[in-house]
């Protein structure tokens, strides 16, 4: 087991990956100097995953809407009771989260760092799920479900999702709904589980002060213990996505003060490697901010003549099999809102883009990457995000240096098209169950 | 120069006291400037200034200058905002540079960012005397619109009612954005009078965090930030002694599909008081940690909430408990907290309760150390209340807090009002 060392010239860190024998990689970042120390256990799987071919039994196999989430909740179930105590015992702060793509398990210390790695390698994987504790667990996330679906910031994104996509996965809510969570029960569980959280498919990514071929030691002594066999990559099915978006717009009452807005966006798909599709990634969040951003005309006369406030924000983002942009906030006229939107992007494709723009945005973004590197859980964050992305992060300066002008108005061609474009509003009024 | 713990600190000769940790931990300087008042009734006014000052300055006219500004700075971050801490009112403005040495050429940043602070704080954009009167419309729009939004904010809604009704006449039921009825008669000049006022009157403190050398700090300081300065107002002190009569049980309903539960109690307690830390124990033994009381009952054990905790305002006195729950279960939500708190009192409070406490206390105190901005924060508070001792005195002291100590406090406890914004036709039980 080789362990390499990458070190970024720039930030003057250095970065230490392994990958076990198990299959699993090892990913740790010393930061000497701070008390915190911050461990991310993360898998490959999320809510879009709703559809898989069987290991073994090669039988086309579909699983409820919200099953990473509550396979999330559940696994801090141990044989013992709640791991949640243990860490409380160490003085640990744990969390967990399920994305689109990944599910996380994070902990940070600021004393008995070994003891509190060991209980979070131990409790992810030993999964314990019970008829009981699942029913249970229902309750709880339902209160969840329900937090989100009072929330208008959430809603305004999701319906968006909806509008966008006619059979993406992304457009299913992550934690489910109250309807389609009552479907979940143990072997359920157990299946998703031994299929998804197999160390092959997984990281274990660690920051703070400590020596790193220590830590990555005390993992491989972990993982090494239990007996893991080689597993080829599961299939995931995916259904076709047309191109083109299912529905124009949206709309939503919900009690609130003012309406919100969101435009979308879809993107493409396209054969791309994963820096191939970081690079457009941050080409398309340049023509954004360059248009729409706070130091744009747009922004500014907008904001003057009170169509938007400080809550406006324009960015896209992708993954391996969808991407989209998003663009909005809270907006008292959104009818005037979006044909300012599809004017400014019609406008910059017959006027171009500025270079002195572009240059000036380049030095802003060293800053903007600086940041994330201030202490060990903001950064490790960063480098989970790259990670399951496939992404380079160190590489993240060098691709922006090397964008130039024609990267921009080419995009700006490409992915800001009518066809591609859907829209959500939240709008002023008693909640519905459909749509208004 | 002073030193207070990791803080080198002097008085500028007009009468502002900064405060530089030299560090290079980070790739980032952090700079935090605040401007501190009573919270009376011209907080609309004060709430007004921060987005008045993002608007522009005589050298960067308008909002696109401040932003080409800031991204030229390579990508430094402002921010203006109004905090409320207890019963004072805060004005805020943080800049976030990159630390210069990791820029190539190393430009000097701090000179910079300094320079640029101090002229967006000392010379806003102004047309007749007064702050820009198109500025001031649509700025009062915005905050109107903010203030009216709280509404969206479901959890953040209850709590502010909840504190409006609990503390009805004490200035604490102000609320820091203001009101809008009191925007409309809020002239520019008057206004730009009042911020002058501010600036000359109000005690104001600059913190800085990075790698930085506090001799050249005071030199910039000094400098860039000389103006004429007065006798400072008196900051008047929290009032945390307030009786209820009796307990005030309020609810509202609303179109919403979760009930948000909020209760208030009086703890007698601030962190002036000797028994100041032992408080701190007992609310995160109550309801401070997923290992707490609330969470393990409220949650875990009755499956009522996904969230119930509790937040001590060491400034007020004031305690809040908070759980999302279905307006189904009211009642019972309010009867379990109730006897987590009783359990406490009555000394139900076991070694490993002790135990996971001090450890959560301990790793959040030790974890504020590792950011700059968090350090910042707590040293101020530190320095508003009276209270000189550092992160780590503050982490001995509570390891020696005793179990009697924490049952004694918390005899004190007086629930005064409990707020409950539930969804339509949630029947009242008894």
């Amino acid at each position: 087991m080789l362990t390499e060392s990458i070190t970024n010239d720039l930030l003057k860190e250095t970065l230490y990956k392994t990958r076990l024998e198990s299959g699993l990689d090892v990913w740790v970042w010393p930061k000497p100097g701070f008390n915190k120390k911050f461990v991310a256990y993360a898998t490959r799987f999320g809510s879009i995953t709703n559809r898989f071919v069987q290991p073994g039994s090669g039988a086309d196999t579909q699983i409820p809407d919200g099953i990473a989430h509550f396979l999330e909740h559940k696994l801090f179930e141990t044989k013992d009771g709640d791991v949640s105590d243990r860490f409380a015992q160490l003085g640990a702060s744990t969390n967990a989260s399920t994305s689109f793509t990944t599910t996380q398990y994070f902990f940070s210390c600021t004393d008995r760092f070994e003891e509190s790695l060991v209980t979070l390698l131990d409790f992810v994987q030993e999964p314990y799920f019970t008829a009981e504790a699942v029913e249970k667990e229902r309750g709880i996330i339902n209160q969840e479900i329900r937090m989100y679906d009072d929330s208008a910031d959430w809603q305004v994104f999701f319906r968006l999702l909806e509008a966008m996509y006619h059979h993406h996965p992304v457009r299913i809510d992550i934690a489910g709904t109250v309807e389609t969570i009552k479907a979940i029960d143990v072997p359920i569980l157990n299946n998703v589980y031994d299929t998804f959280y197999h160390p092959s498919n997984m990281v274990v990514l660690a920051g703070g002060d400590f020596d790193p071929h220590q830590v990555i030691a005390t993992v491989e002594k972990n993982l090494g213990k239990r007996s893991y066999t080689d597993r080829p990559e599961v299939t995931r099915v995916m259904p076709e996505e047309p191109t083109g978006v299912y529905q124009r717009r949206v709309s939503k009452p919900m009690v609130v003060s003012r309406p919100k807005i969101l435009l979308g966006y879809k993107g493409v798909v396209t054969p791309q490697t994963p820096n191939e599709r970081l690079r457009e990634e941050m080409v398309t969040n340049l023509i954004l901010d360059i248009l729409m951003g706070k130091a744009s005309q747009f922004y500014s006369t907008l904001y003057e003549q009170g169509v938007i406030d400080e809550s406006f924000s324009a960015s896209f983002s992708s993954e391996e099999d969808h991407g989209y942009t998003m663009i909005g906030g809270d907006c008292d006229d959104p009818e005037r809102l979006t044909s300012e939107i599809t004017q400014c992007f019609e406008a910059a494709v017959k006027s171009g883009i500025d270079p002195a723009e572009l240059e000036r945005k380049k030095r802003k973004q060293v800053g903007r990457f600086l940041r994330n590197f201030n202490s060990p859980d903001t950064g490790c964050h960063v480098f989970l995000h790259y990670y399951m992305r496939n992404q380079d992060v160190f590489q993240l300066l060098d691709l922006l240096n090397g964008i130039e002008v024609s990267d921009l108005t080419n995009r700006l061609r490409e992915h800001f098209v009518e066809s591609q474009m859907a829209i959500s509003t939240i709008v002023p009024g008693d909640n519905a169950k459909g749509d208004a | 120069m002073e030193q207070r713990g990791e803080f080198k600190t002097f008085t500028t000769p007009n009468g502002i006291q900064v405060w530089v940790e030299e560090t290079s931990k980070y790739k980032t300087t952090v700079i935090d400037l605040y401007i501190r008042r009573n919270l009376d009734e011209q907080a609309t006014q004060i709430a007004l200034i921060p987005p008045l000052l993002k608007r522009g300055s005589e050298a960067y006219p308008g909002m696109r200058a401040i932003e080409h500004k800031l991204e030229n700075l390579y990508g430094a971050h402002f921010s203006a905002d109004v905090e409320k801490i207890g019963e004072n009112h805060l004005i805020n403005l943080g800049l976030s540079l990159p630390n210069g040495t990791f820029i190539p050429g190393s430009p000097p940043l701090l000179k910079e960012g300094l320079a640029f602070l101090a002229e967006l704080l000392l010379r806003p954009e102004r047309e007749n005397g007064g702050f820009r009167a198109d500025y001031l419309t649509q700025e009062k729009e915005n905050l109107k619109n903010y203030v009216a939004g709280l509404i969206n904010e479901k959890g953040h809604y209850a709590s502010e009612s909840l504190i409006r009704t609990m503390c009805d006449g004490e200035r604490y039921a102000i609320y820091e954005y203001g009101t809008i009825e009191a925007l409309e008669s809020i002239d520019s000049t008057q206004l730009y009078k009042t911020y002058r006022e501010s600036l000359e009157r109000c005690p104001i403190d600059i913190y800085i965090s990075g790698e930085v050398d506090a001799n050249e700090v005071q030199q910039l300081v000094e400098s860039l930030f000389d103006f004429p300065r007065s006798t400072p107002m008196t900051i008047a002190p929290t009032d945390s002694t307030p009786i209820p009569t009796a307990v005030k049980e309020v609810r509202e309903e609303q179109d919403v599909l979760q009930g948000k539960l909020c209760i208030g109690y009086r703890t007698y307690t601030t962190l002036a008081d000797d028994d100041y830390l032992p408080f701190v124990w007992f609310n995160g033994i109550l309801g401070g940690f997923s290992h707490s009381k609330l969470f393990k009952n409220v949650r875990e054990k009755h499956s009522l909430a996904y969230y119930a905790s509790s937040n001590f305002d060491k400034f007020k006195g004031v305690m809040m408990i908070n759980s999302g729950i279905d307006g189904a279960n009211y009642a019972k939500a309010v009867r379990v907290i109730k006897e987590q708190i009783d359990a406490m009192q009555q000394g139900d409070i076991s070694t490993e309760e002790m135990d996971n406490t001090l450890a959560g206390l301990t790793n959040r105190l030790k974890s504020i150390e590792d950011s700059a901005g968090q350090k910042i924060a707590y040293l101020m508070q530190q320095n508003l209340g009276g209270r000189r001792d550092s992160l780590r005195d503050i982490m001995d002291q509570l390891a020696t807090v005793t179990k009697d100590e924490i049952v004694a406090v918390s005899q004190k406890l007086k629930l005064d009002t409990i707020f409950f914004l539930c969804p339509q036709d949630t029947p009242l039980e008894a």
